[in-house]
């Protein structure tokens, strides 16, 4: 009885230590944290390093991934000196493992992009662009990594391109670099899959078209994308690819659990965590954002007011010089509920003033507009409140009402005092809210310049170095006789 | 969703035989938008055509696999959106 006691404590034990040791080597769980559309956001960093660290602790194979859009939407990393730095300084010390280059990463400029990528202790990937330029931006395509097991995970990335065949940014911006396709670019890297244990599309298209991609690109166990600012709220498989994409602002990250074995992948989980609600945060993460709110950079002096600016009339004319100071504009105008403060007293103006002036992050939207339009804008604007509401730069207007208080008819005049002539056309800057929000004729629908309305006042004052709005009055209404 | 209406329909002020370089649609009604346009963009656009007041900032989006979508995220062409809101009120204008 005792030796077959001890004959099968030894079986058990064989087949214990035999079933350990057959499976640990063959089952790996690989998770990937996938931030994006970060816009800038700096404040749930810390949540979010606690978060990743907690993952880590638990889990031996770990990716943190961002898909673009790190830059832009926030003034405190925004107006930074080394505009963009926050961002990268928090990602590095989150230990983000690979990013990608969305539309707004060119949003400073080039020469800036560049400092902040040598600045990242993380590489910067993408297979639709590079520039003709030697010394210019020329991100390698995709990257593989190999996990401490031998665990084989790829990424390729690809940029979002709009009609004219550029990313969402400044054309300005995107001068000596060469775009192509991503949807066509990415059919390049289908060989990849053959190098890789878990093969992820890393984009920045909008979730349409990360559906349209899985649909061509099968290969792919996974695509996390960015752009669109969706949040996904039933993950599912197109095409057998798990397509995810977890809103902006860095409210969410999207956590995804993929179980392997013997390199084969058996399973593949999506969640949309929620970064917000997470209820811890990594203190020194804290006190490195407390730092960067309290930006000075926002308290630099950037004009100087020779008298009070008062009033609807004399701030939305600052305002509105502010779009015609931009090289394609002629005419703009500038809605008085978007003048959100009601004096700019004389003295020192600083950047954080003009954001109190307008926070809304309104851009602005090209128009070719001819007079005749430029008068139904008018129309439209006045009639709301029977009171004057745009206010107006390259043009000064009358309104003569009728009795009902409406506008009757409207003049135009240029600057040299002359009547501007109804089909004479006009380069109009207008804010996006008033593209959107007013009823107005328009055959050009209109494209955005990428350029907050905000940003265009202060590189107009930046330049300016001195304004006086005293009495200026662009804008008239009176009864028609 | 809206009963008679799911293709083009004549706005007033809008020219629809201009090339549309940016279509998309909210609640299934076809809008031009400008070039670079976001999701709040196109709402405020379908509130402002149908004379349904203001765009309220808190109204959900969402994409037409049901998803949310942020009021910053842009638009690409063709895009389909829907608001919670305007879908449940039988005759928006």
């Amino acid at each position: 009885m005792v030796r077959f006691i001890s004959l099968l404590t030894a079986l058990l034990t064989f087949t214990f230590f035999s079933s350990v040791a057959g499976t640990q080597p063959d089952t790996t769980t690989l998770i990937i944290v996938s931030a994006n559309d970060m816009h800038a956001k700096i404040d749930n960093f810390p949540k979010l390093k606690a978060l990743v660290d907690d993952i880590r602790k638990k889990n031996e194979h770990v990716l943190l991934v961002s898909a673009g859009d790190m830059f832009t939407g926030n003034p405190i990393v925004d107006q930074y000196p080394d505009k963009g730095f926050p961002m990268i300084d928090l990602m590095n010390k989150t230990g983000f493992d690979l990013g990608i280059f969305g539309n707004h990463e060119f949003d400073y400029g080039q020469e800036t992009l560049k400092k902040r990528i040598e600045q990242a202790t993380f590489p910067l990937i993408s297979a639709n662009f590079k520039s003709t330029d030697p010394e210019g931006i020329h991100p390698r395509p995709y990257k593989i990594f190999t996990m401490s097991n031998g665990l084989k995970v790829g990424f390729v990335s690809v940029i979002q391109l709009n009609p004219a065949g550029l990313p969402d940014s400044h054309p300005s911006k995107l001068t000596g670099i060469e775009f192509t396709n991503g949807l066509e670019k990415i059919m390049e890297y289908k060989y990849l899959r053959d190098s890789c244990d878990v093969f992820v599309g890393l984009t920045h298209l909008g979730f349409e078209d990360d559906v349209k991609l899985a649909e061509d690109f099968p290969e792919f166990d996974l695509i996390l994308g960015g752009h669109s600012h969706t949040t996904v709220k039933n993950p599912v498989e197109y095409n057998g690819v798990l397509v995810m994409q977890a809103g902006s602002g860095l409210k969410n990250v999207s956590k995804i659990t993929v179980n392997l074995v013997k390199g084969n992948v058996v399973s593949k989980k999506a969640e949309t965590f929620s970064v917000v609600n997470y209820p811890d945060q990594d203190s020194s993460l804290v006190k490195d954002v407390e730092r960067y709110n309290d930006n000075k950079e926002l308290n630099r002096v950037i004009g100087v007011a020779l008298n009070d600016i008062d009033g609807s009339d004399e701030l939305g004319s600052l305002m509105a010089d502010g779009i015609t100071h931009l090289d394609e504009i002629t005419v703009a105008f500038q809605n008085a509920g978007g003048i959100r403060i009601d004096k700019l007293p004389k003295g020192n103006i600083t950047i954080k003033d003009m954001f109190k002036l307008d926070p809304f992050g309104n851009e602005i939207i090209l128009l070719s507009m001819n007079g005749r339009e430029i008068k139904s804008l008018i129309e439209e604007s006045f009639n709301r409140e029977k009171l004057i509401d745009l206010q107006v730069s390259g043009l000064t207007y009358r309104v003569y009402t009728g009795a009902d208080g409406k506008a009757a008819s409207i003049k135009l005049y240029l600057p040299d005092g002359s009547e501007a002539d109804d089909n004479s056309v006009f380069a109009v800057g207008l804010s996006s809210y008033i593209v959107s929000s007013y009823n107005f004729s328009h055959t050009d629908a209109g494209k955005t310049l990428y350029i907050t309305t905000a940003q265009a006042l202060i590189n107009f004052i930046s330049e300016k170095k001195e304004i006086d709005y005293k009495g200026v009055q662009r804008a008239f209404a009176e009864p028609a006789r | 969703m809206f009963p008679g209406i799911t293709g083009w329909v004549f706005i007033r002020n809008i020219d629809l035989s201009l090339e549309f370089r940016m279509r998309v649609y909210v609640n299934n009604i076809s809008l031009q938008v400008f070039e670079g346009a976001t999701a709040i963009d196109a709402i405020r656009l379908f509130y402002t055509m149908f004379s349904a007041g203001v765009a309220p900032e808190c109204d959900a989006i969402y994409d037409k696999y049901g998803n949310t979508v942020e009021p910053d995220g842009r638009l690409s062409p063709e895009l389909k959106l829907f608001t919670n809101k305007l879908i449940n009120q039988s005759d928006p204008w």
